[in-house]
């Protein structure tokens, strides 16, 4: 592919110089024919004539030949001159398609890689900005399932509340121990009933005494009148114990009656306590448990959530990388654009200077070529010897 | 507080690869489109590593290193080279001149911020 120069086809059927030789051949042959038939024939009138004929039959055919070898010459240096003419024509119009064709080319190139550039910087930026979006929004869900978030704040208010309802039920329980120490005094009354009892009996027994003694007052006549006016006021005084001691009975009754009144409401009371209380820790229960599966629902989409983020950022980052094809694209265009533009360049010195042709170092070209190169893949494509899809990457070198 | 990384590439669309993998990862970062406007905006700025790429208009990734390690903020500033370039040649000139490591584009992220969590300065 070294070969620089351009060859314009010569018609086959055209004459050359070295056949134009010829021409001079029939004359030659008359006139050596002539000669031997001279010589031969003895210088007869027939042989003489048939010399003539034969010489001047060669001299004829000589001055065809070299007429028609004069028009075969005008004729070549005709068709000689018309092919150095299209052979100009043809350079001079390659360099002036170069010439217009090459900065076309350079445009689109320059046009292409800059709109790629363009989409491709807007793109990673959209896919940036996905990115950390997508950070936020992980964020966000791994903050409403930590601690001190809603699932702390549930998890607080269920010890809470299961502290207000053992406060409520200690409660109860001591409501509950008081009302068996009041029914304990019911204990006491029976006792205080049984003690008023024995007073009535001791005053019955203190009257039937103050009797006998006002009976013997009476025998003992004048000297027992004292004696009966204190057996009287001992009677009176039997009288009175019997009736406080009935009255002590009522009222112990009575202090008996209110207590197992009161002992009953509290009772009830009680009773309704324990079933309210039953009723909100039930209630208490159900709703943290409606809470708690809520909870542990968000609990599940938030590493759903989280797991799926993870692994869109992944497939993104991947899309990144892919993406970067677009620096090796652009690089590989530049070295074309700088490539065709010292080509523009060069046949914009050769319509100048035709001589220049010959400075031309195609072996130095290519070297250029292949130094301007970054990638290997350039230079893969550069020898077209190797598989030129094979992209070098992922290779970290530490110094 | 951040450490900050400056990237340094001639295409807008690497920048923001190379950004977002860091950013993802905690650093900030700064962006300069070559080795002129890399000097120019690291006006005083504690910068933790540098990301350069090699091939780039008015000043190239070689040229940048050598300016930087004679800068006396930032000669010990590591530098990773960050390019399509993978000829020895290269390679070795990239080291003269300072550079703490060399990744070849395209790069992994997980990649490149291992080679960054090694490097980076405390």
């Amino acid at each position: 592919m070294n070969d620089t120069t351009l060859t314009l086809p010569v018609p086959d059927a055209l004459p050359t110089r070295t056949s134009l030789t010829s021409s001079r051949l029939p004359t030659v042959i008359g006139l050596v024919g002539g000669g031997l038939i001279l010589a031969f024939s003895g210088m007869s009138i027939g042989g003489t004539a048939a010399a003539m004929f034969m010489v001047s039959s060669g001299i004829a055919s000589g001055r065809w030949c070299e007429r028609t070898s004069n028009m075969a010459i005008e004729r070549i240096r005709q068709l000689e001159a018309e092919s150095a003419r299209a052979e100009q024509t043809s350079q001079e119009g390659l360099s002036e398609l170069c010439l217009c064709t090459l900065p076309i080319w350079r445009r689109h190139i320059e046009s292409a890689r800059g709109h790629t550039e363009e989409a491709v910087a807007e793109l990673t930026g959209r896919f940036g900005t996905l990115v950390q979006r997508l950070d936020t929004t992980v964020a966000t869900s791994r903050r409403a399932t930590e601690n001190g978030s809603i699932v702390g704040i549930f998890e607080r208010s269920d010890c809470t509340l299961q502290e207000v309802v053992d406060s409520l039920r200690t409660t109860q329980q001591g409501r509950m121990g008081m009302l068996e120490e009041v029914r304990a005094l019911t204990a006491y009354n029976d006792e205080l009933k049984r003690m008023a009892g024995d007073v009535v009996k001791i005053a019955e027994q203190t009257n039937l005494l103050a009797l006998n003694a006002s009976i013997e007052a009476a025998r003992a006549g004048d000297a027992g009148r004292g004696f009966a006016v204190v057996a009287e006021e001992v009677r009176k005084l039997s009288r009175l114990s019997r009736e406080t001691a009935d009255r002590m009975t009522g009222k112990v009754n009575g202090i008996n009656a209110a207590i197992g009144q009161t002992f009953s409401v509290a009772e009830q009371a009680a009773d309704k306590d324990a079933a309210v209380l039953n009723r909100s820790d039930a209630a208490i229960r159900e709703v943290l448990g409606g809470f708690g599966r809520v909870v542990e629902e968000l609990r599940h989409s938030a590493a759903v959530m989280q797991d799926e983020g993870s692994g869109i950022r992944q497939e993104i980052e991947e899309m990144l990388v892919a993406l970067q094809f677009q620096d090796r694209t652009s690089q590989i265009l530049a070295q074309v654009y700088g490539n065709i533009g010292e080509l523009e360049e060069v046949i914009g010195r050769l319509a100048a200077d035709e001589a220049a042709i010959a400075a031309i170092d195609v072996s130095a070209w290519l070297q250029r070529m292949e130094q301007s190169y970054a990638m290997l893949e350039q230079r893969l494509n550069h020898s077209g010897t190797s598989d030129c899809s094979r992209v070098e990457s992922n290779e970290i070198t530490f110094f | 507080m951040a450490k900050t990384i400056m990237i340094v590439d001639d295409s807008a669309s690497l920048r923001q690869v190379v950004s977002i993998a860091l950013k993802g990862a905690g650093y900030a970062t700064i962006e300069a489109s070559d080795g002129q406007d890399a000097l120019a905006k690291m006006g005083g700025e504690k910068i933790h590593l540098i990301i350069s790429d090699v091939n780039m208009p008015n000043m190239d990734g070689i040229t940048f290193l050598k300016e930087v390690k004679k800068h006396p903020s930032y000669k010990f500033t590591p530098v990773i080279m960050l390019t399509t370039e993978s000829q020895e040649g290269k390679k070795a000139e990239g080291q003269a001149a300072g550079a703490k490591a060399w990744v070849v584009k395209p790069f992994q992220p997980q990649q490149m911020l291992a080679a960054v969590a090694k490097l980076v300065l405390p």
